[in-house]
């Protein structure tokens, strides 16, 4: 195992598609300091002259980023036959799955570092101090530590069971974009009010005119609710979204740990299974 | 030529990929309508079917991009097209015959799409806000929106052996169009006079003064960002989902030019390409 990994690693450290993507990644939060610099520049008065507002989009966006790179990447062993060496020299099937899922993390983390870095010295240098605290920003990062750990086990499992390289990196894409706008669907259901405010408004033959406060047919209730919301907090999409939105810690974190843990291991378990199980050609 | 069209739409009716899509495109719009549906909200404040008919041109430009990749990367990776150059074929036919085939597949889904939404919706929801031309010449515009990313794609996969490389940068491709397309249709949408301030007291609402917007963008540069507004494919379908037709003329002519200069291009480098 610890020879696999390290040659894994030595691969990795070796491709110019990681690069590639850790230069994409960095290129996004520059991006994004920078048009929200210009905005503030146009109009100081913008409400968010800070960057605090980008320090979740790297774990909401990057899914898609490390769902391409896990593909191509990992799709290289099968292509080439690499899979199939390793366990010709004596390799268990167990070990070589797991030194490619930690090899994947280590990409990924890596990226997300690459997207983290760029932002908080851009951030500092053009825009308004953060605001978020040491202590918000630890909770966070950690949390993000675990969604990253969840996504890349769920596009591993996807990538070593599909031997197609294409259809791999296809279906692993694909299920990322998916995951996130269905991620989005549920939280605004959820984020639906209860009720719509009364308001009283002048219209143009000058009159005061009231209306009551009203029920909102689309607030989720009961049961439905509660799936809603343990759907969302068990999809590593679906915290990440939570947390950008709530640009801190969003109410029901305290789950987010042993969900994201639940996933991790529920999805390297069923890809472990099936790769077991594969005949490998 | 005819041949090498005989052969490819064969293959097409023959995927399994392209079955499935047809089906998921079925699904997908009968889905949108149910998703949209509400007996509750319809008693109320009835939706039209206008408001779900264009939804799904939203992301599309991803799966046509992500289905053309892995149809014609086969061509590749399955030596497909050095065979068909042994035969005798040329390589502007191969090319042509190609774009050709994914054209009428990604209109084929476009048209599964509208006559789906069209007798789902019209069960469910009002009918359409805007007139019967307007529908007609948007469908329209989504067809030729369909063939841009027809052509977009197969230049990439014709010119990258690579196969899942191809795919991948060609999904990537397709969400940075769609991306850019919402970037400028945001800035052109912002509003020139905004309110200086708003405030809640006992009275009620208290809007501010009304003054002109930082953000809204004016003389050269709008021009300039309506033309690749709707340039950009995903400029165009945003612009429909926002049943915005102001500049609505234009889009046949600017997506045909897209299509010839893309392909053009495809063409050129593929004639000079090392096919293994």
């Amino acid at each position: 195992m610890k020879k696999l990994l390290s040659s894994d690693l030595h691969r990795l450290f070796r491709s110019g598609l990681f690069y590639l993507c850790l230069i994409c990644s960095a290129g996004f939060a520059i991006f994004s300091v920078v048009m929200r610099f210009r905005t503030l520049s146009a109009n100081p008065s913008y409400p968010y002259p800070t960057a605090d507002g980008f320090i979740s989009i790297g774990i909401l966006y990057g899914p898609i980023l490390w769902a391409s790179f896990i593909g191509l990447f990992l799709g290289t062993e099968y292509g080439e036959g690499a899979l199939r060496n390793k366990l010709v020299v004596g390799h268990s099937r167990k070990a070589v799955y797991l030194s490619s899922l930690l090899t994947a993390i280590v990409a990924a983390l890596t990226m997300h570092l690459a997207f983290s870095l760029p932002l908080f010295l851009f951030g500092t240098l053009l825009l308004e101090p953060f605001l978020i605290t040491p202590v918000e920003l630890a909770a966070i990062e950690g949390l993000s530590l675990l969604i990253i750990v969840a996504s890349v086990s769920l596009f591993c499992a996807i990538t070593i069971c599909l031997t197609n390289r294409a259809t791999g990196s296809v279906v692993s894409i694909l299920l990322a974009f998916c995951l996130l706008l269905g991620s989005m669907s549920l939280y605004s259901a959820l984020e639906q009010p209860e009720y719509y405010d009364a308001m009283v408004y002048i219209n143009q033959a000058g009159e005061a005119v009231e209306i009551p406060a009203e029920e909102n047919l689309n607030y989720l209730r009961g049961s439905k609710r509660q799936v809603y919301e343990t759907v969302l907090d068990i999809l590593p999409s679906g915290q990440a979204i939570s947390i950008s939105r709530a640009e801190t810690l969003p109410p029901r974190a305290g789950r987010y740990p042993l969900y994201s843990l639940g996933f991790s291991l529920l999805t390297t378990g069923a890809g472990l299974l099936i790769f077991q199980k594969k005949n490998l050609r | 030529m005819t041949k090498l069209i005989h052969a490819g739409f064969a293959r097409l009716f023959k995927n399994r990929l392209f079955q499935l899509e047809l089906l998921g495109t079925i699904a997908v719009s009968i889905w949108l309508c149910a998703v949209n549906y509400s007996p509750k909200i319809q008693a109320s404040e009835p939706l039209s079917i206008d408001q779900v008919f264009f939804t799904f041109h939203q992301l599309i430009g991803i799966f046509y991009a992500a289905a053309i990749a892995l149809f014609l990367g086969d061509e590749f990776s399955d030596g497909t097209i050095r065979n068909k150059l042994v035969v005798g074929h040329s390589r502007g036919h191969i090319y042509l015959s190609n774009l050709l085939i994914v054209s009428v597949a990604t209109c084929m889904v476009s048209l599964l799409h509208c006559g789906t939404t069209l007798i789902v919706g019209n069960l469910l929801f009002e009918p359409f806000t805007i007139s019967t031309t307007k529908v007609v010449y948007a469908e329209l515009c989504l067809m030729l929106v369909a063939c841009v990313f027809s052509a977009i794609a197969t230049a990439v996969s014709m010119n990258c052996h690579n196969k899942a490389l191809a795919t991948v940068g060609e999904i990537l491709l397709m969400i940075l169009l769609t991306y850019m397309g919402s970037l400028a249709i945001g800035r052109l949408n912002e509003p020139e006079m905004i309110y200086d301030g708003i405030s809640i007291s006992l009275d009620g609402l208290q809007l501010g003064n009304l003054i002109p917007n930082p953000a809204y963008v004016t003389g050269t540069r709008r021009t300039l960002l309506e033309w690749i507004a709707d340039l950009l494919p995903t400029g165009q379908t945003l612009q429909l989902f926002n049943l915005d037709f102001t500049r609505c003329v234009r889009w046949p002519f600017l997506s045909v030019v897209l299509y010839g200069v893309i392909s053009v291009l495809g063409m050129f480098r593929f004639f000079r390409k090392d096919i293994r």
